[in-house]
C-alpha cells in the first residue's frame, strides 16, 4: 500500500512536471507543475478536495498554457494524452484513497475484498480512458475535417448535421438528467 | 434508493463547461478538445451507472445461534448474502457495529462482486470489553463505480442485539451462609433437626419413622428402638447490592470500580444460585433496578440481563436502597452490597442496617487500587495514598466492629482467596 502511494505521488508530479515541461515557453508554463505540487500535497494529506482541486486546476492551466497552439494532429495528440494521463492518474489516486481511508483494522485486504476492487477498478479505469481516448480522436478528426472547409454533397452535410446535432442534444440531454434529476451528493464518499 | 453524484461527476461537468466557455472566450481549439475529451469520459462513465434496484438479501446470524457473550470473548457474526437482481461489480457493504464493540478478526467493511443470484457467506469476529446490551445493523450498502462518477446507497434495517455479560469468576471454593436461614431446602447447616444428610442426634423410635433411620448399634445397646435426626439443611435470603453511585465510581470507562463491583456480583449469584439459596438483586445506576429474591436458572438470567443492563452510575446512593430492602424485600436476608465506600455517609447507612438484623457482607473494591493501576506510577502521591488508606481502613474497622462482615479487595487481584478468608473469619466468630 505504502509503494502504491508512493508510485501515485511520483505519477502525479511526474504528469504535472511533463506537462509544464512540454508547454510552450510562456508566462503560464510552471503553472501545471504549481498546479501539480497542490494536486501531490492533497494526495500525500489524505485531503480529497485538495487532490481533486489540484487535479482540475492543473489540467485547466496545462490547457492555458497551450492556449495559442495551431490545431494539427500532432498537437491534438499531444494535448489528448496529457489530459488523459492526468485524468487516469486522479481516478486511480482517489481509489487508492478510498481504499486506505476503508482498510480499517484489516491487515489482510484480501479478506474483505479491496484486491478485486482494486483490479477491478483498475481494468475498467484503463478501458474508459483508452475507450475515451479512441472516441476523442473521432470526434477530434471529423472536427479537424469539417475545420477544412472541405466541399461535401448537400445529402452528406444534412446527415452529419442531423448526426451531431441528435448526439449533442442527447449528451445535453444526459447531463441535464442527470444533474437535475437526483441530488448531487459531494460530502462523505468515504 | 437514490443514485448520488460524486465529486468526479461534477468536476468532469466543470472540465466540459470551463472547456466550451474558454474556447468560446479565446477562440482556441484547445479549450475544445478539453471539453470534448470530458465529455467522452463522462458519455462512457454514464455506462456503469448503477442497477435501477438493488435486490440483495442480507440475514445476519451469530456463531451457534447465540446472543450471548462474556466480557472479552469473541462472538461470530455472519451474513448471509444474497443477490436477486443483475450482477453487481462495485457493491460496498457496511454492517454498523457501536463503537463500544471491536472488530477483532475479519471486517465488518467489505467489497464484493456479485453473480446475479449469487449467494455468499461473510463472516467477522467481534468483542467487547464492557457489559451492556448492544445492537448490530442496520447493513449499509453502497454500489459505486470504478470512476466514482456514480453511487447509490440502500440500507438493510435487520439489527441484531447482543448481550455483552459481565465476566465471571470461578468461587468453587467459597460457600457463603446466611446467618438466617428460611423453611426452604438448601445446603446451610440450620442447628435444629430437619432434613439433611448430617447426623444431628439420637431419639426413640415412632411409628412412621423409616426403617433406614433405626439406629441398629443404638437400638441393640438400650433394648429399644431408637432413630437417628439428621441436621436439617435450609437456604436463606440473598441480595446483592451493587453500589452505582454516580460520584462514587473510581475509574475509566473499560476499568472502574462499577465493572468490578458487577463482575462480582454476577459470580456470587452463580455460587448463590447453585446453592439453592434465593438471590435477590439491587443495582442502584440511572435507575433502581431491581430483582427480587428468586432460584433457578432462570432467575440467574433474569440477575445477569439486569446487570448488563447498567449503563452509567447515577444519583441513587445506600439511603434509597436502604428504603427499597425495608419495603420491598424481606426481613433477616443477607445483604451483599459491593460498594468501593467511596461515599462518608455509607458507613452509618451500614451500620443501620446491621442494627435492624440484616446480615451484612460488604465486599469494597479498593478505588485506589484501580487508579494506580491507571495512573502512572511516578505520578502517583505517597502521601496522598498513605492518608486515604488509613481513612479507608478506619471506615473498614468501625463495619467490622459493627457486625458488618468487610471484604477490603484489591479488584486488580481475583477476588476468591480474599472472600475465602474473610468468611472462615466470619464463621469463627459466629
Amino acid at each position: 500500500m505504502k509503494a502504491e502511494r508512493l508510485f501515485v505521488s511520483f505519477l502525479i508530479l511526474l504528469a504535472a512536471g511533463s506537462m509544464s515541461f512540454f508547454s510552450p515557453s510562456t508566462i503560464y508554463q510552471p503553472f501545471p507543475l504549481i498546479f501539480g505540487v497542490v494536486a501531490f500535497t492533497g494526495y500525500a494529506i489524505k485531503k480529497i478536495f485538495v487532490l481533486d482541486t489540484g487535479v482540475f486546476l492543473t489540467v485547466v492551466s496545462y490547457l492555458f498554457a497551450n492556449g495559442g497552439l495551431s490545431l494539427t494532429i500532432n498537437n491534438l495528440i499531444v494535448i489528448m494524452v496529457f489530459f488523459f494521463l492526468s485524468i487516469g492518474i486522479w481516478f486511480y489516486a482517489r481509489n487508492t484513497l478510498l481504499m486506505s481511508g476503508i482498510r480499517g483494522r484489516c491487515d489482510d485486504e484480501s479478506d474483505i475484498g479491496l484486491s478485486k476492487f482494486r483490479r477491478g477498478s483498475i481494468n475498467e479505469i484503463l478501458n474508459t480512458l483508452l475507450m475515451g481516448f479512441l472516441l476523442s480522436i473521432l470526434a477530434s478528426v471529423i472536427f479537424l475535417y469539417s475545420s477544412l472547409d472541405m466541399a461535401m454533397g448537400s445529402l452528406v452535410n444534412v446527415l452529419l448535421t442531423v448526426l451531431f446535432s441528435a448526439g449533442a442534444l442527447f449528451v445535453t440531454f444526459l447531463i441535464i438528467k442527470l444533474l437535475f434529476s437526483e441530488k448531487i451528493e459531494v460530502g462523505d464518499e468515504s | 434508493m437514490k443514485i448520488s453524484k460524486n465529486k468526479p461527476f461534477v468536476y468532469l461537468v466543470a472540465f466540459m463547461v470551463v472547456g466550451i466557455t474558454l474556447g468560446n472566450i479565446f477562440g482556441s481549439w484547445v479549450y475544445f478538445a478539453g471539453g470534448i475529451f470530458s465529455l467522452s469520459i463522462f458519455v462512457l462513465g454514464v455506462r456503469s451507472l448503477p442497477p435501477k434496484d438493488l435486490s440483495v438479501e442480507i440475514e445476519r446470524g451469530s456463531s451457534e445461534g447465540g446472543r450471548d457473550v462474556y466480557v472479552d470473548d469473541e462472538l461470530e457474526i455472519t451474513l448471509n448474502i444474497k443477490n436477486n437482481g443483475g450482477e453487481i461489480r462495485f457493491l460496498e457493504l457496511h454492517d454498523v457495529i457501536p463503537g463500544l464493540l471491536e472488530v477483532v478478526d475479519g471486517s465488518n467493511h467489505q467489497f464484493l462482486e456479485l453473480e446475479e443470484g449469487e449467494e455468499r457467506e461473510l463472516s467477522y469476529k467481534i468483542s467487547c470489553s464492557i457489559t451492556g446490551n448492544f445492537e448490530v445493523g442496520p447493513t449499509r450498502l453502497r454500489y459505486r463505480d470504478a470512476l466514482n462518477l456514480f453511487s447509490k446507497e440502500s440500507e438493510i434495517e435487520e439489527k441484531m442485539e447482543i448481550r455483552v455479560l459481565p465476566r465471571t469468576e470461578d468461587m468453587a471454593k467459597i460457600d457463603i451462609d446466611p446467618s438466617y436461614t428460611k423453611h426452604w431446602l438448601g445446603e446451610v447447616r440450620s442447628k435444629s433437626v430437619g432434613v439433611g444428610s448430617e447426623f444431628f442426634a439420637i431419639r426413640e423410635y415412632q411409628s412412621g419413622d423409616e426403617i433406614r433411620d433405626i439406629n441398629w448399634k443404638a437400638t441393640a445397646r438400650y433394648f429399644e428402638p431408637l432413630t437417628n435426626e439428621y441436621e436439617g439443611e435450609k437456604s436463606g435470603d440473598v441480595i446483592l447490592i451493587v453500589d452505582g453511585y454516580e460520584e462514587g465510581i473510581v475509574g475509566t470507562m473499560e476499568n472502574n470500580t462499577m465493572r468490578a463491583s458487577i463482575s462480582v456480583a454476577a459470580s456470587l449469584a452463580e455460587i448463590l444460585l447453585s446453592a439453592r439459596h434465593k438471590v435477590g438483586l439491587i443495582v442502584s445506576g440511572e435507575y433502581m433496578n431491581w430483582v427480587y429474591p428468586g432460584t433457578g436458572k432462570n432467575h440467574y438470567h433474569k440477575i445477569m440481563s439486569n446487570l448488563t443492563k447498567f449503563e452509567r452510575g447515577g444519583v441513587w446512593g445506600l439511603e434509597g436502597i436502604k428504603w427499597l430492602l425495608e419495603e420491598f424485600f424481606p426481613r433477616k436476608s443477607m445483604i451483599i452490597l459491593i460498594s468501593p465506600l467511596t461515599v462518608p455517609s455509607y458507613s452509618t447507612t451500614l451500620i443501620d442496617l446491621c442494627m435492624k438484623e440484616y446480615d451484612v457482607v460488604l465486599i469494597s473494591p479498593d478505588p485506589l487500587k484501580i487508579e494506580k493501576e491507571i495512573l502512572d506510577k511516578e505520578e502517583y502521591e505517597k502521601i496522598a495514598e498513605r492518608l486515604y488508606d488509613t481513612e479507608r481502613k478506619q471506615i473498614l474497622d468501625k463495619l467490622w466492629s459493627h457486625g458488618t462482615t468487610v471484604v477490603d479487595w484489591d479488584p486488580t487481584e481475583p477476588l476468591e482467596p480474599t472472600l475465602e478468608e474473610v468468611l472462615r473469619y466470619r464463621y469463627r466468630r459466629r
